[in-house]
C-alpha cells in the first residue's frame, strides 16, 4: 500500500452530502458520518509522530552508565512499520465503485428519458388543449376517456361528481323507481 | 523460599517489532466468492430493474396522454379543420344585449338603417293598437289576468333575477372547473412534480456517489492511520516502561541501603550502652526535672 500518511480531518463535504442524500437514506449517511468522525476522534487523540522522551531525566537518574544512550538510539532508528491493507478492501472498493459507477450512468439515462418525457406531457398540456370556452361533449368524451363522459361508461351523462349531487336524496335513489315510473 | 523465588514467572521481554505485531489487530476478512459480488453489488441490479420498470410504466402512461391529445388537437385545431365556414362555437359569459329585459338587440339594429332608433318601438306600440283596434286581439275579463301577471313576473325578475343568475352562473362555473379545469391543472402539478423529482435526482445522485466513496475509502485510512498512531504510541510507552523500571530499581536499592545502613548504626549505638550509663543518664533526667519543678508551679 502506499505510505500516504492520511491527515487526521474528513475530506468529505458532509453538509453537501447531507443536503443530496434522499430521505430513505438519511440514516444511513447518519452512521457513516458519524463512524467517521469518532475514527477521527480517536486518530486525534492519539501522536501523530514519534512521542518524545525525556532523554536527560532518565540519564540523571539511571545510573547504569550507556545504557540510556543504547535506549535512545534504538528508539530514535526504529522505524514504526505503516499498517498496509492485507486484505485488500482499497480494491475491492475501486471494484465496487466502478460498478456502481456504471448503473448509476444507466440510471441517469433513465432519469433523462423520464425527465425529457415529462417535460413533453407538460407542453402538450399547456399548448394543445382547447380553450375553455370552446369544449364540446364530443371533446370531452374523447379526451378523456374512460370518465363519466365516456359513452362506455355505465354512468355515461348521469350526474356530474359533486357533493350537491351525490349527497341525499340523490345518493340513494334507485334508477327505474322515481315519479315517472308510477304514472 | 529459593523454590518460591523460582514459580515467580517473569514476562518474556519481546522485541519491539515483536511487541507491535503481538498487540497489533488482525484485519477484518472480506467476503469471498458469491458474498464478494453482493457486497460489490449492494442490491443495485435490483434497483436499477425496478427504476425501468418504472420508466417504462411512466413513459407509457405519459405518452398515452401526449398522443391522444396532440392527435385530438390536430383534429380540432388542424390543417384540415375549416374556420372560416365552421368556426369554434364559444361559451358566451353574458348573455347577449338585450332591451327591455327580453327584446334582443340585434332586432332592433336589424330596423335600424330602414326605420332609425325608433322604428322597433314604434312597431311595438303599432301592432297591438292595430290587433285591439280590429278586435283580433279581445280584451275580455280573463285578459285582465294580464294587468296584474305582467307587473307580478317583472316585479319577480326584478328582484330575483340577479341572484338567481348568479347562482346559476356559480353552478355552471363549478361544473366546467371541476370536469375541464381541475383534471388539467392536476395533471399539470403531476407533470411539474416529476419534473422536479427527476431534476433533483438528475443533480444529486452523481454527488451522493461521489461524497459516498471518498468517505469508505476515508474510513479505510483513518482506521490505518489510527492503528499506525497506536503503534508509536505502544513503542514510546515500552521504552519509557522500560527506562522507568531502571530508575526504580536504582531508586529501590539505594532506599534499602539507606534503611540497612541506619538500622546498623541504630543496632551498634543500642548495643554499646552500658548499664552504667544508663543509671547515669536517667539520674541526669530526675534532677533536671526537679530543677524544672519549683519553676512550673
Amino acid at each position: 500500500m502506499s505510505a500516504a500518511k492520511r491527515v487526521s480531518s474528513t475530506a468529505v463535504n458532509w453538509a453537501r452530502l447531507a443536503q443530496h442524500t434522499p430521505a430513505q437514506q438519511a440514516d444511513a449517511m447518519r452512521s457513516v458520518r458519524s463512524r467517521c468522525e469518532t475514527l477521527v476522534a480517536k486518530v486525534n487523540s492519539l501522536p501523530a509522530d514519534k512521542p518524545a522522551i525525556d532523554w536527560a531525566h532518565f540519564a540523571k537518574t539511571v545510573p547504569a552508565p550507556g545504557l540510556v544512550d543504547k535506549f535512545r538510539k534504538e528508539y530514535e532508528a526504529f522505524k514504526v512499520p505503516y499498517p498496509r491493507d492485507t486484505e485488500g478492501w482499497h480494491e475491492l472498493i475501486d471494484e465496487q465503485q466502478k460498478r456502481q459507477s456504471e448503473i448509476l450512468s444507466k440510471s441517469q439515462a433513465l432519469l433523462t428519458e423520464v425527465h425529457d418525457a415529462a417535460n413533453s406531457y407538460l407542453k402538450t398540456l399547456d399548448e394543445k388543449i382547447p380553450p375553455r370556452d370552446e369544449w364540446t361533449m364530443e371533446m370531452l368524451c374523447l379526451y378523456f376517456p374512460g370518465t363519466l363522459f365516456d359513452a362506455n361508461n355505465p354512468d355515461f351523462n348521469r350526474t356530474p361528481n359533486l357533493p350537491e349531487y351525490t349527497e341525499a336524496p340523490n345518493k340513494n335513489r334507485v334508477p327505474g323507481t322515481g315519479l315517472l315510473s308510477k304514472l | 523460599m529459593a523454590s518460591l523465588a523460582s514459580r515467580v514467572f517473569l514476562p518474556k521481554q519481546l522485541s519491539l517489532s515483536a511487541r507491535l505485531l503481538h498487540t497489533s489487530r488482525a484485519a477484518l476478512a472480506i467476503p469471498k466468492g458469491p458474498e464478494r459480488e453482493e457486497f460489490i453489488d449492494q442490491g443495485s441490479a435490483k434497483i436499477l430493474k425496478s427504476m425501468e420498470a418504472w420508466k417504462e410504466q411512466t413513459k407509457t402512461g405519459l405518452s398515452s396522454v401526449t398522443e391522444r391529445f396532440e392527435r385530438l388537437h390536430e383534429i380540432y385545431y388542424g390543417k384540415d379543420r375549416d374556420f372560416t365556414n365552421y368556426p369554434p362555437v364559444k361559451m358566451q359569459p353574458h348573455m347577449p344585449k338585450v332591451r327591455l329585459g327580453i327584446l334582443p338587440d340585434s332586432w332592433f339594429q336589424a330596423f335600424y338603417n330602414k326605420t332609425g332608433v325608433l322604428g322597433p318601438y314604434i312597431l311595438a306600440l303599432g301592432v297591438p293598437t292595430f290587433l285591439i283596434s280590429k278586435e283580433y286581439w279581445v280584451l275580455d275579463p280573463e285578459g285582465m289576468v294580464l294587468l296584474v301577471s305582467v307587473p307580478a313576473l317583472i316585479a319577480f325578475v326584478k328582484k330575483y333575477g340577479q341572484r338567481i343568475k348568479e347562482m346559476e352562473a356559480k353552478k355552471a362555473n363549478e361544473l366546467d372547473e371541476s370536469v375541464i379545469v381541475r383534471p388539467i391543472e392536476a395533471a399539470k402539478d403531476s407533470g411539474r412534480d416529476l419534473v422536479r423529482l427527476t431534476e433533483s435526482q438528475l443533480q444529486s445522485f452523481p454527488i451522493v456517489f461521489e461524497e459516498a466513496f471518498k468517505a469508505k475509502r476515508e474510513i479505510l485510512d483513518l482506521q490505518l492511520e489510527e492503528e499506525y498512531r497506536r503503534r508509536l504510541a505502544e513503542v514510546a510507552r515500552t521504552v519509557e516502561r522500560r527506562m522507568t523500571y531502571h530508575v526504580e530499581l536504582a531508586a529501590a536499592k539505594k532506599s534499602f541501603q539507606q534503611q540497612h545502613l541506619v538500622q546498623w548504626v541504630l543496632d551498634g549505638v543500642t548495643k554499646s550502652i552500658t548499664p552504667q550509663q544508663e543509671k547515669e543518664a536517667i539520674q541526669q533526667c530526675i534532677r533536671e526535672l526537679r530543677a524544672l519543678a519549683p519553676k512550673a508551679a
